[in-house]
């Protein structure tokens, strides 16, 4: 079997994201599972968001620790749509207990911590 | 010479021979033995005494020259001394200024290993004090740090059961338009 490299499935697993392919995701798990790969999924998973974003698809997760409402999403939505300059742009929502308030935002280029954890954690490490 | 002595010696002798003979003395053997003595004095005088004063004046020279040897042996030993104890002073004075130098380079010595020490117990102190001033600091800071972690645990406690989804969205919209700056 041929061995393509992580960024060569990226753009490829992109192009056909795009093109609204479902057997994708299947198919790169075999792929992926064949060539006994499966330790870079993750990474794999990174690199789609990128080549998504390098087409303007941008894919952010959002982790928050209540569930957010429309007008939350939609804030967020207009926030990465100014940032990223497209329309194309995908949510997928995450409720992490771990954050105690506020919102965490990452894309396949920058991660944004609007939580309170943050606030809390660079408080504990504040110097003199 | 000697027959004509004889005759006179007989001569007076006969004169006086009642007189000598009364006194127990041989006229003949005194004359006798008076040429004799007069030989042996001739004879001592001619051959002996010559070579004895001869002797006695080399003695006499030996002596008058050992007399003059040991005196200047003496002059030179009263000299030596003089030399001597003219060396001993200056010896001692010498010995003196050593001394003295000597007393004076430890006490330098001793001035500076007294300075050296002191100067070494000031360095000592003085990073004694910059160990206590560091460790002190340390202490603040760890404590501070400390304080920091208890307030911010606390502060998530409390949080975590306080903040409700209404509150939530507040702060979301707080953080949304923090990243828009």
């Amino acid at each position: 079997m041929v061995n393509f490299s992580r960024r060569e499935l990226a753009n490829y697993a992109a192009d056909q994201i795009l093109a609204k392919n479902k057997e994708i995701v299947n198919q790169l798990a075999s792929y992926l599972h064949e060539t006994s790969r499966t330790k870079e999924a993750n990474l794999l998973v990174r690199d789609i968001n990128s080549a998504l974003a390098d087409r303007g698809f941008i894919s952010a997760e959002v982790s928050s620790q209540h569930e957010l409402d429309d007008t939350t999403r939609n804030e967020l939505k207009t926030l990465l749509s100014k940032r990223y300059k497209t329309n194309d742009i995908s949510i997928n929502e995450l409720i992490d207990l771990n954050l105690l308030g506020g919102v965490k935002i990452r894309t396949a280029h920058e991660e944004f911590d609007g939580s309170l954890r943050r606030k809390i954690n660079r408080l504990k490490v504040t110097k003199a | 010479m000697f027959p004509g002595i004889i005759n006179f010696a007989s001569t007076e002798a006969g004169e006086k021979s009642d007189l000598l003979g009364s006194l127990g003395i041989n006229v003949q053997l005194l004359v006798l033995q008076t040429i004799a003595f007069l030989i042996l004095l001739f004879i001592l005088s001619k051959f002996v005494f010559p070579v004895l004063t001869s002797m006695l004046e080399k003695r006499e020279k030996l002596i008058e020259d050992s007399v003059r040897v040991a005196q200047d042996a003496e002059k030179n030993a009263e000299k030596t001394q003089d030399e001597v104890a003219k060396l001993i002073k200056e010896a001692r004075k010498e010995a003196d200024a050593v001394i003295s130098g000597a007393k004076s380079e430890a006490s330098k010595i001793v001035d500076n290993a007294d300075k050296k020490s002191r100067e070494r117990a000031e360095r000592i102190v003085a990073d004694a004090e910059e160990e206590i001033n560091k460790n002190i600091t340390d202490a603040k800071n760890s404590l501070r740090q400390e304080t920091l972690e208890l307030v911010a645990e606390a502060t998530g406690m409390v949080i975590g059961k306080t903040i409700d989804a209404k509150i939530d969205k507040q702060i979301i919209k707080s953080a949304i338009s923090e990243s828009e700056k």
